[in-house]
């Protein structure tokens, strides 16, 4: 498609795009092109110094944090062929845990899960083992909140904590798990049993009185019917990347650390002010993440199509990074932006401008992130 | 319908524009030769294609518009009868939209009646 890129990229649209455009912008967009421009020609490294520079200045620059997920995932990739071979040359502790946490890190759960699935097979006694795989079943249920997931992963870490009790680990992630699901003085049982072996953590510490403090008055936490109600609602209280030590798990948690409380809180404010009638979020796998106004489900449907025939025209396109994606009719106007790790659509009638609509998107989304989402860049 | 594509291409944005039919046909198009004209109605024709069957499974009415956005140009189909309008170009502006409607509009008048091989 040189063709097209070459047809759009021409000097009349960029310089007026840039004499348009505020001075910060240009910076921005200066920084990015050089980024990618090393990206493209194998400099993985100095694209990563560009980009990790200019987030400092640029913290919300979603093309940057891209370039920097594309070069660690590159160097992912070459580390996982060389584990893969020390693997099959001697069954070595590490290089299963290195290659679950690689896997993992490379958004491969299924890998992943034979990876650390054939790691407890080889080192059955190991309670390392079994929390790492745990952690595996974790990372899948804050990502699609099957209780299975869940239950699979409590089973490991009951049986790490049989084998050595003072696995620190298999607590904590248990506390983490009870306080996503919204179970608090289950996590501060848990926290506790951390605190019996490791009482120098403070954050830990305070984090256990402030659950307890929340939980209110005595009652039974029914973890089975939690885990279920999550999964039937596709929805945890709590983002797990709350929880000290649970950024890892945040990204993914409630789609990408987006909130649909948040999402719905926003969605109510500022989509009244703009009368954008239906709200919808896209996770990048495609998966829905959130979604407000009527007629949610049919919404939802339309949003992942649109969002998947966008995606596959920008790529066919090849003429830069997509900005946005409307299709209006009688129905009023649905336009869908990318947004980070998500894209996020709305329909609002014809009289409200597409700028409009987009940028109330920015807002919702804005005010739909955790802070542990900020943080990760 | 070869001076409505032929006056749309004075614009200074446009790069490119051309007719297809609902079968995804090239029916005429003002583009320079280095234009690949199969691979773009083919996208445009995915992408009413996809469009269309969304809004369906979603019980709304067909589109009239649709506009791709990206950070070094757009591209745009308008729906006109029979055919679409796709056009291919620098991030628009307002005027810009005023001159694709029109050129829709003038294509909606023909379309409807001009059968393929008339055209």
């Amino acid at each position: 498609m040189k063709f097209l890129k070459k047809l759009l990229g021409g000097g009349r649209a960029s310089n007026s795009a840039a004499n348009a455009a505020p001075q910060i912008a240009r910076e921005l967009e200066s920084v990015v092109a050089e980024a990618e421009r090393l990206v493209a020609s194998g400099r993985h490294e100095e694209a990563m110094h560009i980009a990790e520079h200019g987030l400092q200045r640029f913290p919300a620059a979603a093309r940057l944090r891209g370039v920097i997920r594309y070069v660690r995932r590159a160097n992912a990739k070459q580390r996982l062929t060389e584990l893969k071979r020390a693997l099959e040359a001697s069954k070595d502790e590490r290089a299963y845990r290195e290659l679950t946490a690689l896997h993992l890190d490379l958004g491969d759960k299924d890998q992943a899960l034979e990876v650390a699935t054939a790691h407890v097979e080889e080192f059955p006694d190991a309670a390392d083992a079994h929390v790492l795989l745990a952690e595996v079943f974790l990372s899948r249920y804050f990502t699609e909140l099957f209780a299975r997931d869940a239950w699979a992963a409590i089973e490991r870490l009951d049986r790490a904590l049989e084998l050595d009790a003072s696995t620190l680990r298999a607590h904590t992630l248990l506390a983490m798990l009870y306080f996503a699901i919204g179970a608090p003085r289950a996590s501060a049982t848990s926290i506790g049993n951390t605190l019996a072996i490791d009482a120098s953590n403070f954050n830990l510490a305070e984090f256990k009185d402030a659950l307890l403090e929340a939980a209110g008055p005595e009652g039974e936490e029914d973890v089975e019917y939690l885990l279920d109600y999550a999964q039937d609602h596709q929805e945890i209280p709590n983002n797990p990347g709350d929880f000290p030590g649970g950024k890892r798990f945040s990204l993914e948690a409630v789609g990408g650390a987006l909130s649909p409380k948040l999402f719905a809180a926003a969605a109510q404010g500022i989509g009244k002010r703009l009368r954008i009638e239906q709200l919808a979020a896209i996770g990048n796998n495609g998966r829905p993440l959130a979604v407000a106004g009527e007629n949610k489900e049919s919404f939802v449907k339309l949003a992942c199509h649109i969002d998947e025939a966008s995606r596959r025209a920008g790529r066919q396109m090849n003429f830069g990074t997509m900005q946005r994606f409307m299709v209006e009719g009688k129905f009023g106007r649905v336009v869908l932006v990318p947004a980070g790790n998500c894209a996020v659509a709305a329909r609002a009638p014809r009289s409200i401008s597409t700028e409009r609509i987009a940028a109330g998107l920015e807002l919702v989304v804005t005010a739909s992130r955790s802070e542990t989402d900020e943080g990760e860049a | 319908m070869e001076q409505v594509l032929e006056r749309l291409s004075q614009e200074p944005w446009v790069r490119g524009s051309m007719i297809v039919s609902n079968e995804g046909m090239v029916v005429m198009d003002n583009v320079s030769a280095e234009i690949d004209r199969d691979a773009v109605s083919a996208l445009a024709s995915d992408l009413v294609t996809e469009t269309t069957s969304a809004l369906d499974e979603a019980d709304m009415t067909a589109f009239t518009r649709i506009v791709l956005t990206a950070t070094a140009g757009e591209l745009v189909v308008v729906g006109c009868g029979s055919v679409y309008l796709v056009v291919i170009a620098a991030a628009g502006s307002e005027a810009f939209y005023i001159e694709i409607d029109s050129a829709a509009r003038n294509l909606r008048r023909l379309a409807p009646t001009a059968s393929l091989r008339e055209l």
